[in-house]
């Protein structure tokens, strides 16, 4: 559990920032849902753990947020990407990529260099 | 960047928490209705939804907490928490902080007012360009060990060396009189080169520096003022360049000003310069030399032992081309170069540091006795501690409680501190010998404000290192098993400490006493050396004819003759005399003495002090007659030339004959004989070896129309300047009387800066010894007050009271003989530090060891005294009730 969670922590940003990107603006329980979803089911957190993730890319200018109106009328907080967000996920996803190549090459025992 | 900008938010989010927290909660209940929603959707019940929905968020307290953290910085908010209960624990105990308080602001105070010194004096760069470049050059001479140069080996050296970018000479001491603008007044004047100012990278801050064409004999007359001589007689008039002022009755033109910051070294008072004219001609033999200081220019990355050995090749060369007498009076010189910053300080430097090391050992007093207040206190608080422990605290976190509360006395105590230093430090200023160099520049600037801040952060982790520890220690159970405060589980191991920290505390102020009890008793062998003279209520006074108006010897000789007559007709004037140079001044003219009957002796052999008097002068200082007669008005122009000498002369020249009646020869003049002998005087300092000395009547002297007045007077002494002044001024009206002062003013400044020390040192041992009495007095009484119980069992049991406060004092005296033995160890290795301050006193003088042992042995038997008492009168049945 704990190796899973410090994965967790460690690229939650990046799971929160790209879902803004493809979804645009959305509060933190749909966030979490949504990521829980696009997981496949395999993530399986508490939501509570995505609102300090929230607060600290706020901190940081990758998000900004604001209260609206929710399809059935609820008051929630909505989160949506910035300018420098927007940047970040370009960056955060290309690193992500090389450091996932890069461990492939560990993980896969049996194949050998070309 | 981000961090940054993510820190100044979190920074922000310490504030208006109540109204962040509200807005999270909303959003939370917004969060969860969402949830609730989906649920029930997804056919779940509704009570369950709900729970399903709490549990999948993990519980609504632990996010807001997780929340809380990453709002603001938790680390600042447990230090302001950290810091609020400190000073609530801190309000509560007001006697304790008070205390420890007061030990640090002595011990910070102390240190910051010395620290500012030695900064302001050792530490500070000389406010010249590079600084760190200039160089004071000159030659030793092994025969007669003196260090000077002489202008000829200036000029060689600045055309032929290799290693100085360019060097200067000039020469502080002169003193010129300014007539024309205001009252007379006697200036403090310097002569330099025209190179100086580039060699010390210095400009005027008006007019310009002085051309090569003005620095040449007979070139013309200018000058330089300062920028005090500008404001104070020129009413810093901008137009003061290319004015004419009068000094020594000749014209000079000013040419510039100095900005303020300027200070000449060797002498921050200069008010002119001028230039200094020398003549860069080959030596020849009936040429006099001028003696010349030297600064320079070091090219970047020359080391001063490369350019002193390049100097010295030029110097053989330069000594061989110079004729025989003076080839010889130079053999052997050896070129010295140092920093002129060692130059300006290195004689005061020795004196800071012990100073500084003084103040050090006070502050370790003042940790050592907050520490054992803290252990005190640390035994009471160990209930608390393990409250707080069982509640949940970590050890980490009760440790760094502890060492806030620590360093918040600290801060306090620094504060307080400075407030002493502020004071302290212009009680220095005003007290302190005038021959500190840049002492006036003293201040509580921000490098004193940092180092005090450093002081005090650095005592506060000091002495509450041992208490945190102490509380690391701490076992959870054992203190909440103790009833009341009886709790002991850790009195033992703090005990222990309390006891070493006490014998530290003594041992510390052991050494300071020694210190200053060294230093004390080397100032009253100095203060008890006779001078040679009787100078009080006398009266002294210079005054110099300028040659422009007084030309003839016969002219100097009617206006003092008239003077001495006006001055001694003054009501209370007893006596009145004058002579070239006073005792102890220093003497200016030394000269060769040929004896009748003796072979001629070597140049710089039969070297003697030659110094003129009038009849009144020995009568005035009461410098009793050893042999023969004084010289008086017989002694005049036309009689034959006479002498007195002093007994050193008669001791090292006429050792087995009677000297009155035998002759001698000066370089000048005719044969004189010796009429009388007088008592020896010091004259170049009251610690330095007596030289010989002959007395010539003005009249048969040679020298300069420059005289001392010495008055002996039955009133005060100081109450007849103005009397002086006027009477001077009735003769002539441009002539500026200086150098007014008591003949006790001239003997106590021979001792000022050793009394400056001394008084100092002895300040802070003796607060050393109160810090430390009052430290082992609270102590004991804390730990009597501790043990009332265990006492009350003693006596009930039926020791006598007597024995209890034996106990006690044993225990105090216990103390007392490690820290003193402690305090002897270290003394032995540390007073040769003082080995230079001292004058007669050995550093392990056997007086000054007994006399501080015992002293502390009684100190600290006294601070145990009271407790002691308290423990004996101790009522058993009230003890036992106790509780």
């Amino acid at each position: 559990m704990t190796g899973k969670k410090d994965v967790w922590q460690g690229t939650l940003a990046l799971m929160v920032l790209k879902t803004l990107e493809s979804m645009g603006s959305l509060h933190g329980y749909g966030i979490a849902r949504r990521i829980e979803q696009t997981s496949g089911d395999l993530l399986s957190v508490n939501y509570g753990t995505i609102y300090p993730a929230l607060l600290k890319l706020e901190q940081e200018g990758y998000i900004s947020s604001e209260w609206g109106t929710s399809d059935n009328n609820r008051k929630a907080k909505y989160y949506k990407l910035t300018r420098a967000g927007r940047k970040q996920v370009e960056k955060e996803a290309r690193d992500w990529e090389q450091t996932t190549a890069i461990l492939a090459r560990f993980l896969a025992p049996h194949e050998e260099p070309s | 960047m981000r961090a940054v900008r993510a820190w100044l938010i979190r920074l922000r989010g310490l504030f208006g928490k109540d109204r962040r927290d509200a807005v999270f909660s909303a959003e939370l209940e917004s969060h969860l209705q969402f949830h609730i929603e989906d649920n029930l959707r997804a056919g779940i019940a509704p009570d369950e939804a709900r729970r399903a929905a709490l549990i999948k968020l993990g519980g609504v307290q632990q996010t807001k907490e997780l929340h809380r953290e990453r709002t603001g910085l938790p680390l600042i908010e447990t230090f302001l928490q950290d810091l609020q209960f400190g000073l609530r624990m801190l309000g509560k105990n007001p006697g304790f902080t008070a205390a420890a308080v007061l030990a640090l602001a002595l011990g910070i105070g102390a240190n910051t007012a010395i620290f500012s010194v030695v900064d302001a004096v050792l530490l500070h760069s000389l406010p010249y360009r590079d600084a760190s470049r200039l160089m004071w050059v000159t030659t030793f001479l092994p025969r007669t060990g003196q260090s000077i140069v002489v202008h000829p080996d200036y000029f060689g050296w600045r055309q032929q060396n290799h290693v100085f970018e360019d060097m200067a000479a000039y020469s502080p001491d002169r003193e010129d009189t300014l007539t024309g603008a205001g009252e007379p007044v006697r200036l403090s004047s310097t002569l330099v080169t025209y190179s100086f100012f580039r060699v010390l990278g210095v400009e005027p801050r008006l007019g310009r520096e002085f051309s090569q064409a003005e620095d040449r004999p007979k070139g013309p007359r200018v000058a330089i003022l300062s920028d005090t001589l500008w404001k104070q007689r020129f009413g810093a008039d901008r137009n003061v360049v290319g004015r004419v002022i009068a000094l020594n009755g000749d014209a000079y033109t000013v040419v510039g000003v100095m900005p303020p910051e300027f200070e000449f070294p060797e002498n921050g008072n200069a008010e002119i310069l001028l230039p200094f004219a020398l003549p860069d001609t080959p030596v020849a033999v009936d040429q006099a030399l001028f003696l010349v200081r030297i600064v320079g220019r070091l090219r970047p990355k020359i080391t001063p032992a490369a350019a002193s050995a390049d100097l010295d090749g030029i110097l053989d060369h330069l000594h061989s081309m110079y004729p025989a007498g003076y080839a010889k009076m130079l053999a052997g010189a050896q070129t010295r170069v140092i920093s002129l910053h060692d130059r300006e300080v290195g004689n005061v430097r020795p004196a800071l540091f012990v100073l500084l090391g003084a103040v050090g050992f006070l502050l370790l007093i003042a940790c050592a006795n907050v520490a054992n207040l803290q252990l005190a206190r640390a035994i009471a608080r160990e209930k608390e501690v393990a409250i707080r422990r069982a509640l949940g605290a970590g050890r980490v976190r009760i440790a760094r409680q502890l060492l806030t509360e620590s360093t918040l006395v600290s801060v306090l105590g620094g504060a307080a501190g400075m407030l002493l230093a502020f004071w302290a430090l212009s009680a220095m200023r005003l007290a302190g010998p005038r021959n500190i160099p840049h002492m006036g520049g003293a201040r509580l600037d921000w490098r004193v404000l940092l180092f005090t801040l450093t002081a005090s952060l650095a005592t506060g982790i000091l002495f509450g290192l041992a208490p945190a520890l102490a509380a690391l220690r701490t076992p959870v159970n054992e203190p909440l098993k103790q009833s009341g405060s009886q709790s002991a589980s850790s009195s033992g191991r703090v005990r222990r400490s309390q006891k070493l920290l006490m014998a530290a505390e003594v041992a510390l102020a052991f050494v300071l006493c020694i210190g200053a009890g060294l230093l004390t008793r080397s100032l009253i062998c100095l203060i008890s050396i006779p001078p040679g003279f009787d100078g009080r209520g006398v009266l002294t006074a210079q005054i110099d004819l300028p040659i422009s108006s007084y030309r003839e010897p016969e002219q100097w000789h009617h206006f003092y003759s008239e003077l001495l007559i006006r001055l001694g007709s003054l009501p209370g004037v007893s006596v009145v005399g004058g002579a070239s140079v006073l005792p102890l001044r220093g003497s200016t003219s030394s000269s060769v003495m040929t004896i009748e009957g003796d072979p001629a002796p070597d140049l710089g052999a039969a070297r003697v002090f030659v110094n003129t008097a009038t009849p009144g002068y020995f009568s005035a200082l009461r410098i009793p007659l050893i042999a023969g007669r004084a010289i008086d008005e017989r002694d005049g122009a036309t009689t034959m030339p006479t002498a007195v000498v002093n007994q050193v002369l008669v001791r090292r020249y006429f050792p087995h004959r009677d000297p009155v009646g035998a002759r001698f020869k000066l370089p000048w003049g005719d044969w004189r004989t010796i009429v009388g002998v007088i008592q020896d005087t010091k004259q170049n300092g009251i610690a330095a070896e007596i030289e010989p000395e002959i007395f010539l009547t003005m009249q048969q002297s040679v020298s300069n129309p420059e005289m001392t007045l010495v008055i002996r007077s039955s009133v005060p002494p100081d109450s007849l300047a103005s009397a002086v002044r006027v009477s001077v001024a009735a003769l002539d009206p441009n002539l500026p009387v200086y150098g007014i002062q008591t003949m006790d003013d001239l003997l106590a400044g021979q001792v000022a800066s050793q009394r400056f020390n001394s008084y100092l040192l002895a300040a802070f041992a003796l607060l050393a010894l109160l810090l430390a009495a009052v430290g082992i007095y609270g102590v004991l009484a804390y730990t009597v007050s501790q043990r009332t119980r265990e006492i009350g069992i003693r006596l009930a049991l039926g020791a006598e009271s007597s024995n209890v406060r034996r106990m006690i004092l044993r225990h105090g005296l216990g103390i007392a003989l490690l820290g003193i033995g402690i305090g002897l160890a270290a003394s032995f290795g540390l007073t040769r530090v003082l080995r230079s301050l001292l004058y007669t006193v050995k550093p392990t003088d056997p007086v000054t060891f007994t006399a501080v042992s015992l002293a502390l042995v009684l100190v600290t038997l006294a601070a145990c005294w009271i407790p002691a008492r308290r423990a004996a009168r101790v009522n058993p049945m009230v003890a036992l009730r106790h509780e």
